[in-house]
């Protein structure tokens, strides 16, 4: 009856055979993920695990992170790697008040190794938050934007955040362009001005800055004001002067935006030929204040030292000599020549408004909350 | 050794669900609970932000709910021609990058920026994800209890709100839920398509991180959102509890050609929301090859090898590399522990509900709170995990994982445990017997997961706008960076960007789909 | 002289309450013995245990007075048939019957050979290659028995396998099951409510009555 059947003598070692193959492929899955985990990973961070120890012979890699609105001639860039040793990666990565943001947010396990952007109003809110490695370039730079650095970062350019204003739209329209803050709020000036969100915009951050240092604790009053009296708010100053502003080239239908003081020279500069004599556009100097722009060795940075002469080359005089015409502000090194559509059109404020660095140190985070709670909410 | 093996499984997604969301979830709740944060939480702007996001979800829902249904019943229930093509074209809108479908509609709608745009792209979003879930049981649906009714006196009407309608609630009931769920949290499409003075909850809790640095009251609004959510999801199962009757189900889908007024009014609703989803793909598509006052190529070619590198920006070839190259990683993950938890569930004696929710958690948090969550973590915690390039396909892995559950559970507890008493009395050693008896389904089912979950990875973008370095941005993350930059060229190569994408999942879930087994049973809440 | 089958003082219970205490059984080698009882008496659960599947209560299971209760069903070769056929669906019928095959050494050859043997004892040669939900319920019973008796087993369990088939092809089924299984010596335990089907297939008779087991 229960004869041993010839089908079941060896049944005990096909079972070890197929357990022993299950768990070979297993371990050969697990390995070759793992292979794969592990290449893809390098991948990415060769630059940064690579770029300090190789030999002197392999080009190091510095990423610099800037705002949407940094510009440089190809030229230059192409002139210093081919002398340098170092290849430069330029990654813009949204507004100042963004790259700044992230800095902070990443400090000390940065995602770069130079910030182009940070500017006297987020000074405090990337030193507070130690995000970077103290440098400044020994270039001669003017004494004054070198102290707003802190001995931390060195200053690049400088410009007034100015109210910019088209000309032609105000002669076709027949008004008299405002002249001062409190006219913005003047209904005849009402649904034309269009400016930047503090939070992420640096020209935006300055201008509100400067209606708290105009107005002091009303400073809310005005941007109620502003809000009735139909301000528009865009994220970035590319946006606002691009795309809203009705001046300098740009598509929107807006004739007053905040910019910057050395901002009309540009529509010259890129108007077709034959150029005109002079911008259709011009700047409102009341309720100006002033900016500088700085850049920073991030602190966490695989290549200190040539992050370090990446920024020796962004104040060197042929690029500081670049700077007015591809972003449109005062190069910060002392004795460079400045192109004659700046000398001619581009302006200063005689009278910038400022607030200590301090007090934008310890207040600038509740007046952007304000802002926000008054005007986009 | 049996009793062992539920418990190995199990153990690896615990690990990674406590590890990559419960730990940064706390993490959030102690930098969220801070005095500080009582500013937060009795701010009147806080509620009125809540308030507004619950309403414009529950809109969402009842109006995705409302066109669905006869949609659902036309494709389930009647006999119509290419009845697949069009379930396909219904079931892609849920699979694409939100961005993506903020992008279609900013372009298409004229009131784009509005309360309503966002309510438009929402229902685009989830009507599809209605028409299958209620569509499935639909289908199954034992239509004698209509006609029990109808020899009883009902009309036509009455016999559905009476016999039908009764049996379709708790499906309805999971769908809507799931609506809510994903309009409440939903974050690419506000950010894209809505109104800057109107944020969710889920925006503000992003901006408030990332534009304003005010990590302890964006940490505070989690908290909130994470309270919605927990009593939205109590009521929900208390709904679907009182509802749920059993004993619905017939074997075989019955369809029968459209008769009578209601069957082609339903099958009218039904071409009408097709053609609603193919014109936002559509205006995408144009957008993407509007070049000036002409039509061309230039903004894929620009996309895909730029010509201004000046200042070497990422091009749209990197970003894609880097999606894709996450997705692989996060889709492998996101499987293998979505199947381990699923086959726990399954040979677990006790405790299969609480492994079961604690897998399905990820799905409740948010992505922005996964990522703000692991950020905080990295900033404040013991283990700095930012530039890890292991963390963003964690994230999006931890995102994928409940749906590579909810898919693979239900195949996995579909199969009758007597066949796998018939392989033993054969032969077959306990493992063995599963292999070749629950092997062949589940691996069908894992295949179809594995492209959901490939689809969901390369569209996330919550929790990678947290966690992504700046130098290596995703698609999604690089879409709205084009889109932040004003001029034709950054809209023209956003839109390429958008469509290869489209085109990517498309092609991706269409191989999935392929996999799945031609005879699967719906649950009584409705399979996918 | 081998001796088959034996229980012993089994117990059978589920979710704590006792179904049948004192089960005392034995199937000798080449005997079918029929074991009736109403829906709901344990019988079905007395076979499962018996084949493996489940745990007795209490008792001892006996194989040529070797204790089995502890042997894992795998490797009891004790074959099981369903009241639904349980075919795994998604295996043609050919595989399904060789599926007991792989766990032996046989070569595919000798499997190939097996298979064709049983589908000619079951009347099915023209099925090799249908799929399970391309058989008629008497069609998917036929193939579930010779998926069982493929490999061979020492013992066959049949929980009522033919309750889900009409008259005709009942009768027609336990006609060839009782000449099948006496044709290869094979005892078998069978398990119905049916006290017609019982006598017919089966050499002895037990009943359950009150708990216990008795002969009819």
């Amino acid at each position: 009856m229960a004869l041993l059947n010839p089908y079941f003598t060896s049944r005990a070692m096909v079972f070890q055979r197929s357990r022993r193959s299950i768990v070979l492929a297993t371990v050969g899955f697990a390995s070759a993920g793992l292979i794969l985990a592990a290449c893809g990973g390098s991948a990415s961070t060769d630059s940064a695990t690579t770029g300090a120890t190789t030999n002197a012979a392999d080009p190091v890699n510095v990423r610099v992170i800037t705002h949407d609105s940094f510009a440089l001639s190809e030229a230059l860039v192409a002139e210093f790697e081919a002398t340098s040793n170092i290849t430069i990666d330029f990654i813009p990565a949204g507004d100042a008040g963004e790259i700044v943001n992230r800095a902070v947010l990443a400090s000390g396990n940065p995602d770069g190794d130079v910030l182009f952007g940070v500017d006297t109003t987020l000074l405090s809110r990337a030193i507070d938050a130690e995000v970077f490695e103290p440098y400044v370039s020994p270039a001669p730079l003017r004494p004054a934007l070198v102290d707003a650095g802190q001995g931390i970062v060195t200053p690049i350019d400088d410009g007034d955040v100015c109210i910019n204003i088209d000309d032609e739209w105000f002669a076709e329209n027949d008004i008299a362009p405002p002249t001062t803050l409190g006219d913005l709020v003047d209904p005849q000036y009402a649904e034309l001005l269009v400016v930047q969100n503090p939070a992420t915009s640096s020209p935006g951050l300055a201008f509100l800055m400067a209606t708290v240092a105009r107005y002091g604790e009303e400073w809310p009053n005005y941007w109620t004001q502003l809000r009735s009296n139909g301000v528009l708010v865009v994220n970035g100053w590319s946006e606002a002067y691009q795309s809203e502003f009705s001046g300098g080239g740009g598509t929107g239908d807006r004739p007053l935006v905040v910019s910057y003081a050395t901002s009309p020279p540009a529509e010259i500069v890129y108007a077709a030929d034959p150029k005109p004599l002079a911008p259709s556009t011009s700047v409102m100097l009341d309720g100006c204040f002033r900016q500088i722009e700085f850049a920073g060795v991030l602190r966490g940075t695989p290549v200190p030292e040539a992050a370090q002469s990446v920024i020796d080359w962004l104040v060197s005089e042929q690029v500081q000599a670049d700077i007015p015409l591809t972003m449109f502000v005062f190069p910060a090194r002392e004795g460079v020549t400045l192109p004659d559509v700046f000398v001619d059109f581009a302006q200063r404020s005689p009278t910038p408004l400022d607030i200590d660095p301090s007090t934008i140190a310890a207040d600038r985070d509740t007046w952007v909350e304000e802002w926000t709670q008054i005007v986009l909410r | 050794m049996r009793r062992l093996a539920p418990l190995l499984l199990a153990a690896l997604p615990i690990i990674a669900v406590i590890a990559l969301v419960a730990i940064p979830l706390v993490t959030l709740l102690s930098e969220g609970l801070r005095p500080s944060s009582w500013q937060v939480f009795s701010s009147g702007s806080t509620w009125r932000v809540l308030v507004y996001t619950v309403s414009q979800a529950l809109v969402s829902t009842v109006l995705s709910v409302i066109i669905a249904l006869p949609a659902a019943y036309a494709l389930y229930r009647l006999r119509l021609p290419a009845r697949r093509i069009l379930l396909a074209i219904v079931t892609i809108p849920f699979v694409l990058p939100t961005v993506v479908v903020g992008l279609a509609f900013r372009e298409l709608l004229p009131f784009a920026g509005t309360t309503a745009a966002i309510i438009v792209a929402h229902v685009f979003f989830n009507v599809g994800l209605v028409i299958r879930v209620v569509g499935s049981v639909w289908g199954q649906l034992d239509t004698r209890y209509a006609v029990v009714a109808s020899c009883l006196g009902a009309n036509r009407w009455q016999a559905f709100v009476h016999g039908s309608w009764p049996l379709l609630r708790p499906a309805v009931t999971a769908a809507s839920m799931l609506v809510f769920l994903f309009t409440f949290t939903s974050f690419g499409v506000v950010l894209v398509v809505g109104d800057p003075a109107l944020p969710t909850i889920e925006v503000e809790i992003y901006q408030r991180a990332v534009q304003r640095l005010d990590l302890d009251g964006a940490a505070a609004l989690t908290i909130i959102q994470l309270v919605v959510v927990v009593v939205a999801l109590a009521i929900a199962t208390k709904l679907q509890q009182h509802l749920t009757v059993r004993g619905i189900i017939t074997e075989t889908a019955i369809r029968r050609g459209p008769h009578g007024l209601t069957d082609y009014a339903a099958t009218a609703a039904t071409f009408i929301v097709v053609v609603a989803i193919i014109i936002p793909l559509g205006s995408l598509v144009s957008a993407s090859m509007r070049v000036r006052d002409s039509w061309g190529l230039t903004w894929y070619v620009e996309a895909i090898s730029p010509s201004d590198t000046s200042t070497r920006a990422t091009s749209a070839a990197e970003a894609l590399l880097t999606s894709a190259r996450y997705a692989v990683v996060a889709t492998v993950i996101a499987v293998t522990l979505g199947v381990f938890a699923a086959i726990a569930v399954t040979l677990l004696r006790r405790g299969q509900a609480s492994l079961d929710t604690v897998v399905t958690l990820p799905l409740g948090v948010s992505a922005v709170s996964i990522g703000l969550g692991l950020l905080l973590f990295s900033i404040s915690g013991p283990i700095d995990l930012r530039g890890w390039w292991l963390l963003v396909p964690l994230g999006q892995a931890m995102v994928a994982m409940p749906i590579v559950v909810r898919i693979v559970l239900p195949v996995l507890r579909s199969i009758d445990p007597r066949l796998r008493d018939v392989a033993a009395t054969l032969g077959a050693s306990p493992f063995r017997a599963w292999v070749a008896v629950d092997g062949p389904l589940a691996l069908r089912a894992t295949a179809v997961s594995a492209g959901l979950a490939c689809a969901v990875s390369l569209g996330e973008f919550g929790a990678t706008a947290f966690l992504a370095r700046a130098d290596t941005p995703t698609v999604p993350v690089q879409i709205v960076r084009l889109l932040s930059r004003p001029g034709e060229a950054n809209l023209g190569q956003a839109a390429a960007l958008s469509v290869i994408l489209i085109v990517v999942t498309a092609v991706i879930i269409g191989l999935a789909e392929r996999a799945r087994p031609r005879t699967s049973q719906p649950t009584a809440t409705g399979g996918w | 002289m081998t001796s088959g089958l034996q229980v012993v003082n089994a117990r059978i219970d589920y979710d704590n309450v006792d179904l049948l205490r004192n089960v005392d059984i034995a199937v000798p080698p080449g005997r079918i013995v029929a074991l009736l009882g109403p829906s709901g008496s344990g019988k079905s659960s007395l076979l499962r245990c018996i084949a493996g599947v489940q745990q007795l209560a209490s008792g001892n299971i006996y194989w040529d007075d070797i204790n089995v209760t502890a042997l894992p069903a795998h490797k009891r070769r004790f074959g099981l048939v369903f009241q639904d056929a349980l075919l795994f669906p998604h295996m043609n019928v050919a595989r399904n019957i060789s599926f007991g095959l792989r766990f032996t050494q046989a070569t595919a050859a000798e499997k190939q050979q097996r298979v064709n043997e049983l589908l000619e004892l079951v009347g099915l040669q023209e099925f090799r290659d249908r799929r399970p939900d391309a058989l008629s319920g008497g069609e998917a019973q036929r193939v579930a028995l010779a998926r069982a008796l493929a490999p061979k087993p020492r013992l066959l369990c049949l929980d009522e396998p033919f309750g889900a088939l009409d008259k005709d092809l009942r009768d027609r089924l336990v006609r060839d099951v009782r000449e099948l299984l006496t044709h290869l010596g094979t005892p078998a335990l069978h398990v119905t409510h049916d006290p017609d089907e019982a006598r017919r297939l089966a050499d002895d008779l037990l009943s359950i009555n009150n708990q216990q087991i008795e002969s009819a």
